[in-house]
């Protein structure tokens, strides 16, 4: 379908729908106008009361908003005139929750109320347009009231929201200090776009891209670590069709609010916190003398005779063997590697103003040294909040943040030289970290590489040199104009500006030399800048009236437009003169290398959105965007054509029905409220490159010539990925909200899913970017909460409980095997996407007979076929053609958990509270990489315990299969014995608050905070830790390339109130 | 209220203990030996054998014990007690013997039942075969093969394994051939070894290391060098000792091809008779051909009847003959000079006139050809050592395959003015295949040493006179 509307013609179209909208708002303010002049109704009473301790309550508002309001009186008592019996009432106070009260035909109700520290059904969502009570959205939205953030000052935003939100899978990507984590909202959505939730924060879109990578092994910039939690002051999460940010909302959205002064008296707040992280649980490996053992017996699988083995230096037990001392130690690398560390915090807020102006100011210093021992994340960030009233009618308001970061970091992940974990794991035990003389003296010079070509682990601890600063100015200005009560028009202007500069420098000394395509690289060097600059508007004109007391309308017309400019550049060089040369400029000229990124792009949204309540029971929403984007190809099949442009047409719609509001309820007094919700919608993902939909050249090189040669398919017609969104579900709250359950159900579908679709080798490349894939999510999720204890000790404990089902529908070919280190994963339309895709074994053989009984081969590395023999894999051979090899290749794990989620609970007594939060992800399988190395038995790399137990004889039953230099017989490739299951339970905070009681006066409060993260880890894997995240693509998820463990911190920090 | 709260707390309690012992016990399952003894060392394992008590004696006596608790890899075949009831008293009350003995039982590494037969290396330096479970024959004892344990493996022997004597240790120790044996020691010598001397100093005018006196000298033996090494325990050799009778009668048989001064007569017999009696890898009575082919590619005439003695060593066999009939035929053999490899030439200027051509029918596929070279009575200089003292018939084969007319070219002996021969044509060649060779005519030399022969081209300028070819000469002694 296309439709094409000259440009003009557009905008008049929509000058001429404003308009109409005025005109219609003018006739509505008439009609408003006649009802408030005369005020007829009947009368309503009650009671409001403490849920506490059950006294009554004065002064608390009760109003029915646009009609009515009154105060309690001192016995909680209040009467107020209502239209009639079937309305809702608002109840709030000071220092207590916000409440609704359906009337349901009563005249008398009586209410108790909790205090506002109550995670309540009526808690305000900060939705992009508007503050609504949970209890009245029709989306499914959680809002997080941040209550405890003050006792976790090391958390980064994204690592706080593991767990709190149902059916957001937060796995934190490493334990580096602010690296954060990946969100997964509801499972997979996209095998090749981001599969992040898009994240605003205080109205304008924060950029969570990474623009070339890093020159640091498996470092990931976080841009979310600019944030200091302790400037947050709610976090709202859209789960369902957020059709309002079009092709940017596939995967949810979280909005971020920062704190603003509430208050105009000066309010100072000092935060400041020390801690101690705890150097992680080693994995067990070989000690000197189980290790030498080891080696006698890979070294002779190698071929070597007694003589060559006996010769080698470390086999000489002669003390007066010159080499003696350097090869009879016993060192645990682990140790060598992993350092308890501290962490430090300082936070100062001032808040205050006037009636004109409020401000708050925030400085934070934060810094925090990381468990792999040279390894350190420095933040310095700086916020200035405020809020100004320049006429009645126009209000200003503005968020400006400043944040610097400085992070030295260690490789980490695959990079099997550098990464000092890896080294740490493999490094042959008796060897020492300094040099040793021939009479035993130790140097304080450290050991170089050594005989096994493996680098010290020290030396790149001491020597390696990988840091990344970067600072991110982060700032919005917004206006809001009242034309009327009802109708209003906002505009928000936020610019980004964030620069990246990293060096590394990888000494020679101690290192193993890397291998470049036109050279041997013996010390490394890098430097990269990566810049981003981004301006963003967001024009809207909003109307919010309610008619008669019974018709609530808010409706939004606006324009979102983004302009975003990225440059990254980088340098290369290699074998500086000495180690003391760090820099690329000193590398070898011939060595050096170059390059860059350019990005450009430009993102336009119009949309509209229109909310309805009947008598605050019935709601229905609306939302349509209209999404052009530099991105999309100019003949894209799908959207709507305006002037040679493609524009994506995202429509949502939701309904709900507060249940419990109506009549026949009244009786049922234990349900406070039960409400239905559902919403279908379309939503999008633009994560499909800038340049994709374009044919684009890049510079070549042919035997010295340079030139510009074809650098893609130009696709057209490629557009963003359309995923349709239903969700149906219910909110109930019981024994007056003792008990509240939020419950969900869904059906996420990707279409036109972004695929690398392999292309005839005459076309010169190897695929062509499509959008020819599908898949489906459909799951369920639970929030359950519930305050069990309320008399003295509060006692609050809750569940979140997310499951996920994962199904692909369309792919080219129907099936796609990717590569995956040292394995492999399947997508194939009707299972999951991304399922581990290996050899099926059963144990290992225990003789020669065993083995010629099965009979089966395999092709060596040599291309000549093999028999396998005792001590080897028993693979199982699927399709019975006795060789094995790839055809015998089935799914053997899933790395989708079946179900995630928190278990939490907060207790308070006398002024102390307790929080602790259980969090737990079942049934995902991990690819244990890591161990695979381990327990590889091929080379001279140490290994774990368990190959104590390798084969050695006939009839010896093991599941250890025989120790082979270089494995010929391939029993170490990608099967079941490296699928672990990563099921874990995890005591991930447990905080200790007190709020020291004295009479307010110069200090008006001091708290005190004790806490504990990851202090306990119920898993089987065998690992450091099986939560990380290597890349935010779901490709890299539940493989364990060996990254740096979550570690166990406690924290201890005071706040102070001036 | 309060027992519901505990109940849920002692719930909870009950779920971090039993998630507290899953979180201990993860790696203990995965690693955990699967059989105890994966964790004791061979020692523990000969010492929890009774049967093996005496053994363990000596292990922990020669100091062995210790090692079979180091965390290299070791495979121990201990004889029982039993068998070891009736050690020698020598082997017993010598430390050195008693440790070797030991040593004659364990191995580096580790050596199981199954594995192919093969020669193991003891620690004493000595092989034993090992294979079809059994050590040099001996049988392990049923049901007590391949106890593995974490440094090793342990067989238990039926019978003990006393160490051999190696070829030359027997040899030394054996009087049946003192005058054999007396020359062979007469080929010792001493050598500086610079690997194992001591560095005295650096001497500053010439940068080189001077060693200290008397340190790094080793003592090695000519035989060992040229021949083959039987004193090395990791090869197999066959070796013939002769009586003096046999050794007087082939020496004295070879003796007038060696004529020179005496004591260079005696070396060079007596050096020319041991070099064919010694053979690659162990040839068993049983397997004994009638002819041997020696390190020299000498053919040795095996008389089994002539076998006085046989000797299986450690690292071969012995056989001690009282008669080795050599064929003088074999072991005066005739010499070829091939053309290619000449010593010189009358001018050096002209390579590019000097062709050593690759041809199918030349002696070892080259010739050598001199032509355009514009000067008279070139020559090409071939000097011929280990020249036997006796009658030689002088042959060549010269193949003109590349000029349609005849030429001229001789043979000059020592000098290349020399007369001796005169000049012979050298026809075009129809059939280069099958052209034979010509006699040149004899020479007798008088003493064993060398000679230079001269090829002479003629003597012109004219360049189709005088090329020169030579596939090769052949002095064949008459004998």
């Amino acid at each position: 379908m296309h439709i094409y509307l000259p440009k003009i013609k557009v905008l008049s179209c929509t000058i001429a729908f404003l308009l109409l909208t005025l005109n219609l708002f003018a006739q509505q303010t008439d009609s408003t106008a006649t009802a408030e002049r005369v005020i007829t109704g009947v009368k309503v009473t009650g009671t409001i009361t403490d849920a506490d301790n059950g006294l009554p309550l004065p002064g608390i508002s009760v109003a029915m908003p646009g009609f009515s309001a009154a105060l309690t009186d001192d016995n909680g008592i209040f009467s107020l005139t209502v239209p009639d019996y079937m309305t809702t009432l608002l109840v709030s106070g000071i220092g207590h929750q916000t409440k609704e009260v359906a009337l349901k035909g009563r005249n008398s109700v009586n209410v108790s109320l909790y205090d506002e520290s109550f995670t309540s059904v009526y808690d305000l969502a900060n939705l992009p347009k508007s503050q609504i009570p949970l209890s009245q959205t029709v989306h499914s939205v959680v809002s997080l009231n941040m209550a405890d953030k003050w006792q976790q000052p090391t958390q980064t935003p994204d690592n706080y929201m593991q767990g709190r939100i149902a059916g957001l899978n937060v796995i934190r990507r490493s334990g580096t200090p602010g690296i954060g984590a990946n969100m997964f909202l509801r499972g997979f959505s996209s095998l090749n776009t981001s599969n992040q939730p898009l994240v605003v924060v205080d109205g304008m879109i924060y950029d969570m891209n990474d623009y070339g990578g890093s020159q640091i092994g498996n470092y990931f910039s976080n841009p979310l670590s600019n944030i200091d939690l302790k400037d947050i002051d709610n976090i709202t999460f859209i789960k369902d069709a957020a059709s309002m940010y079009g092709s940017k909302g596939a995967n949810g959205v979280m909005l971020i609010t920062t704190s603003h002064a509430k208050e105009l008296t000066t309010k100072i707040d000092f935060a400041t916190y020390g801690g101690i992280n705890f150097s992680p649980a080693q994995i067990p490996v070989l000690g000197a003398s189980e290790y030498r053992s080891y080696l006698s017996d890979i070294l002779k699988t190698r071929g070597w005779t007694d003589d060559q083995i006996q010769a080698q230096p470390y086999m000489s037990d002669d003390e007066a063997n010159p080499q003696y001392f350097r090869y009879h130690n016993n060192v645990n690398w682990q140790d060598e590697v992993f350092k308890s560390s501290s962490t430090s915090n300082y936070y100062l807020r001032v808040t205050g103003g006037d009636n004109i102006a409020k401000y708050g100011l925030s400085m934070g210093y934060l810094d925090q040294d990381g468990t792999v021992e040279g390894t350190d994340f420095k933040r310095y960030t700086t916020r200035f909040n405020a809020d100004y009233k320049m006429s009645p009618k126009l209000n200003a308001s503005s968020n400006l943040a400043f944040t610097y970061n400085e992070h030295i970091l260690k490789d980490e992940g695959l990079y099997a030289k550098t990464n000092p974990v890896y080294l740490s794991l493999i490094k042959a035990p008796f060897l020492g970290v300094n040099e040793v003389s021939e009479e035993g003296v130790i140097s304080p010079n450290l050991e170089d590489r050594d005989i096994f070509n493996i680098g010290n682990p020290r030396a790149i601890i001491q020597s390696m040199n990988a840091r990344n600063n970067n600072y991110r100015f982060f700032g919005t200005v917004g206006f809001d104009y009242a034309f009327s009560p009802e109708i209003k028009l906002n505009s928000l202007f936020g610019i980004t500006y964030d620069k990246l500069r990293e060096n590394v420098f990888v000494p020679r000394r101690g290192v193993a030399p890397d291998t470049l395509a036109s050279g041997i690289a013996e010390s490394r060097m890098a430097s990269q800048i990566q810049r981003l600059f981004t301006i963003y508007n967001d024009t809207y004109l909003s109307y919010n009236k309610v008619y008669n007391a019974i018709h609530g309308v808010s409706a939004n017309l606006g324009v979102r437009y983004s302009n975003n400019r990225s440059e990254e550049d980088f340098a290369l060089g290699f074998n500086s003169a000495t180690d003391e040369l760090q820099t690329v400029g000193t590398g070898s000229t011939a060595l050096r290398r170059t390059g860059g990124d350019l990005g450009n792009w430009t993102w336009l949204n119009y949309y509209t959105s229109i909310n309805y309540a009947l008598r605050s029971k019935y709601f229905l929403s609306f939302n349509l965007a209209m999404d052009g984007s530099s991105r999309f190809g100019k003949e894209a099949e799908q959207g709507i054509k305006i002037a040679d442009n493609s524009f994506g047409l995202f429509p949502s719609i939701g309904a709900g029905w507060l249940v419990s509001s109506e009549n026949f309820m009244a009786g049922a007094d234990a349900v406070d409220l039960l409400k239905i919700r559902a919403t279908y919608g379309l939503t999008g993902n633009d994560d499909i490159g800038n340049y994709n939909a374009r044919q684009y050249y890049v510079s070549g090189n042919l035997l010295g010539r340079q030139g510009i040669v074809r650098g893609n398919i130009g696709n057209l017609a490629l557009q963003w990925e359309t995923h349709q969104k239903l969700n149906v579900g219910v909110d109930v709250a019981l024994l007056n909200e003792r008990v509240t359950l939020s419950l969900d159900a869904y059906r996420n579908t990707t279409n036109n899913m972004l695929t690398y679709e392999p292309v005839l080798s005459v076309a010169g490349f190897d695929y062509a970017i499509t959008n020819n894939g599908g898949m489906n999510n459909t799951g369920v999720e639970v929030a359950l909460n519930s305050r069990i204890m309320n008399t003295g000790l509060k006692w609050d404990a809750g569940i979140t409980f997310a499951r996920n089902h994962n199904e692909l529908t369309k792919l080219p070919g129907n099936a796609m095997i990717s590569p995956l280190v040292n394995g492999s994963v399947i997508s194939e339309v009707g299972e999951p996407a991304l399922m581990f895709y290996g050899y099926q074994t059963n144990g290992v053989y225990t003789s020669d007979e065993e083995a010629a009984a099965d009979n089966y081969t395999t092709k060596l590395y040599s291309g000549a076929m093999a028999n396998f023999r005792g001590g080897d894999v028993r693979f199982i051979d699927q399709n019975n053609d006795k060789v094995i090899n790839d055809d015998d290749r089935v799914v053997i794990g899933n790395p989708n958990p079946d179900f995630t989620g928190m278990f939490h609970n907060h207790l308070e007594y006398k002024g102390f509270t307790l929080d602790a939060a259980l969090t737990f992800s079942y049934g995902n399988d991990i690819y244990n990489y890591t161990r695979a190395q381990l327990e590889s038995m091929r080379g001279p790399e140490n290994q774990t315990l368990a190959v104590r137990n390798r084969w050695q004889i006939n009839g010896m039953v093991t599941n250890v299969p025989r120790a082979a230099w270089g494995d010929p017989m391939n029993n170490n490739r990608f099967s079941d014995r490296w699928i672990e299951d990563g099921s874990y339970l995890r005591l991930r905070t447990i905080s200790l608050a007190y709020n020291v009681p004295f009479a307010p006066g110069f200090f008006k409060y001091l708290n005190v905070y004790l806490t504990g993260n990851n202090l306990l880890t119920f898993s089987k894997y065998l690992g450091y830790d099986p939560e990380f995240s290597a890349l935010g693509s779901p490709m890299m998820q539940s493989t364990d390339i060996g990254l740096a463990p979550q570690f166990k911190s406690v924290l201890l920090g005071f706040r102070l109130g001036l | 209220m309060i027992s519901s709260t505990n109940k849920y707390i002692l719930l909870l309690l009950a779920f971090i203990l039993i998630g507290f012992n899953a979180c201990t016990d993860k790696w203990e399952e995965h690693q955990d030996l699967t059989e105890a003894v994966l964790s004791e060392n061979v020692l523990q394992q000969i010492k929890a054998n009774p049967n093996l008590s005496k053994f363990d004696e000596y292990l922990t006596s020669t100091g062995y014990a210790d090692l079979l608790q180091s965390s290299k890899t070791f495979t121990v075949w201990a004889p029982t007690n039993q068998a070891l009831a009736n050690l020698d008293q020598s082997i017993i009350n010598d430390p050195a013997t008693l440790k070797s003995f030991v040593a004659n039982h364990i191995s580096n590494q580790r050596y199981f039942t199954a594995q192919p037969a093969q020669r193991v290396k003891m620690l004493n330096g000595k092989y034993l075969t090992w294979g079809d479970a059994k050590l040099e024959g001996v049988d392990v004892e049923a049901g007590a093969a391949n106890r593995y344990t974490a440094n090793g493996v342990l067989h238990v022997l039926t019978s003990a394994i006393p160490p051999k004597l190696s070829i030359w240790e027997f040899m030394l120790s054996s009087n049946t051939a003192a005058k054999q044996v007396a020359f062979l020691q007469s080929l010792n010598y001493d050598s500086l070894d610079v690997t194992q001397a001591e560095i005295e100093r650096i001497d500053p005018a010439t940068g080189q290391p001077v060693y200290k006196d008397g340190s790094g000298i080793t003592s090695r033996n000519r035989f060992l060098d040229r021949v083959y090494d039987i004193k090395s325990e990791d090869s197999l050799y066959t070796f013939i000792m002769l009586t003096d009778a046999a050794y007087d009668a082939e020496y004295n048989e070879i003796k007038p091809y060696f004529n020179s001064t005496p004591d260079s007569t005696a070396h060079l017999t007596g050096f020319h008779l041991i070099k064919d009696l010694a053979f690659k890898g162990l040839i068993a009575p049983e397997n004994l051909p009638d002819t041997l082919i020696s390190a020299y590619n000498v053919k040795v005439p095996i008389d089994k009847n002539a076998i006085v003695q046989t000797y299986r060593s450690s690292n071969g066999i012995v056989y001690v003959m009282n008669k080795v009939d050599f064929k003088l035929k074999y072991k005066i053999p005739p010499i070829m000079i091939e053309g290619e490899n000449a010593s010189g030439f009358s001018r050096t200027d002209i390579p590019e006139r000097i062709h050593r051509r690759y041809r199918t029918w030349a002696s070892n596929l080259l010739d050598i050809r001199v032509r355009d070279h514009g000067t008279a009575s070139f020559n090409i200089r071939y000097r011929v050592s280990n020249l036997y003292s006796t009658k030689y018939k002088i042959y060549w084969r010269a193949v003109n395959d590349f000029i349609a007319t005849p030429f001229d070219q001789k043979l000059a002996l020592k000098n290349p003015t020399a007369t001796t021969f005169p000049y012979k044509t050298v026809p075009p060649a129809t059939d280069p295949q099958n052209t034979g060779e010509v006699l040149i005519g004899e020479y007798t030399a008088n003493r064993y040493g060398y000679i230079d022969l001269y090829l002479v081209a003629a003597n012109s300028t004219n360049n189709t006179l005088n090329p020169l070819v030579l596939d090769y000469l052949k002095l064949v002694p008459v004998l």
